[in-house]
């Protein structure tokens, strides 16, 4: 992909000048090279290109201000998500200027030359593309997902362990929450408020497990926000395995309470502490009939209802002795 | 005293109409905010939120969702609510739930809308034994006492010797 200004214009040159480039080449000339977006190389991978090129101004020479800086930033970002399914070394970035229709020359050769010696892409070309219509309830990184994962596929490529791109490293717009385990109580605010399903809750045994899926994370903040306890915190960052093979992973996990009478797990150890310290701060006395302490809400239920009955008892029989 | 939900012992024979009715009228999450529990198998109660004069649900709400109206009824404000499961943990009574699809805790708000029409909550109204009565306990109380109580009692026993019978 060939920025308008300067690449395509080499290229032109190159063509006029006599210069001979290979010809196995296929330019597409866009107005920036801001404009190519991770999506368009994620796509010609998986139609099959062997390599991808993209020739772009050198930085201060953009026709738009910065768009080669970004178009840099979000390749360099993209190279570390390639990385571990080894097609890294299939794209490059270039910087050509109008004028240098020899370098045109020269880079276009040498990374045809350093395919040619990797061989064919590992892909093929014969794929059934994934369908990226957009809907409203689609976005753009669901697409840029479903790409990766169909590459992952393709490359045979099965993640075992968190494959995580450091803050500094991360385009703008990735990013996914993180707690902290002093803090976090075990309530459902997070869990309950996340608009894509990204924070997962599971009850296992006597641990409530969080986790995250963070490849999800659409960054909204509403979970930092929210959070009672301020535990959460959203940072920037990217992580591959979780949507390749769609398993949370486990954040942090927290005891859970026991009920005393049915023994059954209702909710955290610390989000029940929590709550009946805030009762016992604000509420003097609470006129309740019967020890309700350390049962899970059924049996709460439970236990009113049978003093309901014995209060029931006890009247039938007053009635008794004095109807006679 | 406000006017209250109250159930009359002796009457109630489970049959979970209120149950059913409760879930109707609440759109759209359909869960009933009345539990029917019975005990020993035998003695039915419908049960639901007491509405408290003083709730221990409404100071652990961080989002200050829950509030207390003039009329005594406690109200969860849906838009507020995060479903943080804070209220279901602090009822001592276990009446409040958190529902899974909307993600927020829901419970008896007497049939509030209904009121503002003038009619009686759902559960009162659909309660074919009159098990369920809607009104203030004071003037409830001096109604039924002397004629209605001891009817109500007696009633409750035939019944009870009838259900007896069938089971036996």
């Amino acid at each position: 992909m060939l920025c308008k200004w300067c690449a395509s214009a080499g290229a032109d040159l190159a063509g006029v000048s006599r210069l001979e480039y290979p010809p196995n080449i296929l330019p597409i000339r866009v107005m920036c090279s801001g404009r190519v977006d991770p999506l368009f190389i994620l796509r010609a991978l998986e139609a099959g290109a062997d390599g991808v090129f993209i020739g772009a101004c050198h930085p201060g020479d953009c026709h738009y201000v910065d768009g080669n800086i970004k178009a840099k930033k979000r390749f360099d970002f993209l190279l570390k998500i390639l990385e571990p399914l080894g097609l890294k070394d299939r794209l490059t970035l270039e910087y050509v200027s109008a004028s240098e229709a020899r370098k045109f020359k020269e880079v276009t050769t040498a990374f045809t030359e350093k395919i040619r010696q990797l061989g064919p892409s590992p892909i093929g070309m014969n794929r059934k593309l994934v369908d990226l219509t957009i809907t409203d309830e689609s976005h753009k990184k669901q697409a840029i997902y479903a790409v990766l994962k169909a590459l992952a596929e393709a490359v045979g490529y099965q993640p075992t362990e968190p494959f995580i791109i450091p803050a500094e490293e991360t385009m703008e717009g990735y990013g996914f929450p993180i707690r902290d385990p002093d803090k976090c109580i075990g309530c459902y605010a997070c869990y309950n408020i996340c608009p894509e399903q990204v924070i997962t809750l599971e009850d296992i045994e006597n641990r409530r497990v969080f986790g995250t899926l963070s490849h999800a994370c659409v960054v909204c903040n509403k979970c930092q926000e929210l959070c009672p306890q301020e535990a959460i915190e959203i940072v920037p960052g990217f992580e591959l395995m979780a949507y390749l093979t769609q398993t949370p992973i486990e954040d942090i996990n927290l005891e859970l309470q026991q009920c005393e009478k049915c023994h059954s797990y209702f909710a955290a150890s610390k989000h029940v502490e929590f709550v009946e310290e805030k009762v016992q701060n604000s509420i003097q006395d609470l006129h309740i009939p019967v020890e309700q302490h350390g049962l899970c809400p059924e049996c709460r239920r439970k236990q009113i209802a049978k003093k309901i009955q014995s209060k029931w008892l006890e009247q039938a029989a007053l009635f008794m002795k004095g109807g006679g | 005293m406000p006017n209250k939900v109250y159930f009359v012992l002796n009457r109630c024979l489970g049959c979970e109409e209120c149950r059913r009715v409760c879930a109707k009228v609440h759109n759209p999450d359909h869960i009933s905010r009345n539990f029917v529990l019975t005990v020993k198998d035998f003695f039915s109660f419908s049960l639901r939120c007491a509405h408290c004069s003083e709730p221990s649900c409404l100071p652990v709400c961080d989002q200050k969702a829950i509030s207390k109206t003039e009329d005594g009824i406690v109200l969860i404000d849906v838009e507020k609510c995060n479903g943080c499961g804070n209220c279901v943990v602090a009822c001592p009574f276990g009446m409040i739930q958190l529902d899974t699809d909307s993600k927020k805790a829901v419970k008896c708000d007497m049939c509030i809308d209904r009121l503002k029409e003038g009619k009686e909550p759902a559960c009162v109204e659909n309660c074919a034994l009159s098990a369920l009565i809607y009104g203030d306990l004071e003037e409830l109380e001096s109604e039924h006492d002397k004629e209605i109580a001891k009817k109500i009692l007696e009633v409750g026993d035939l019944l009870r010797e009838i259900l007896a019978t069938k089971e036996g």
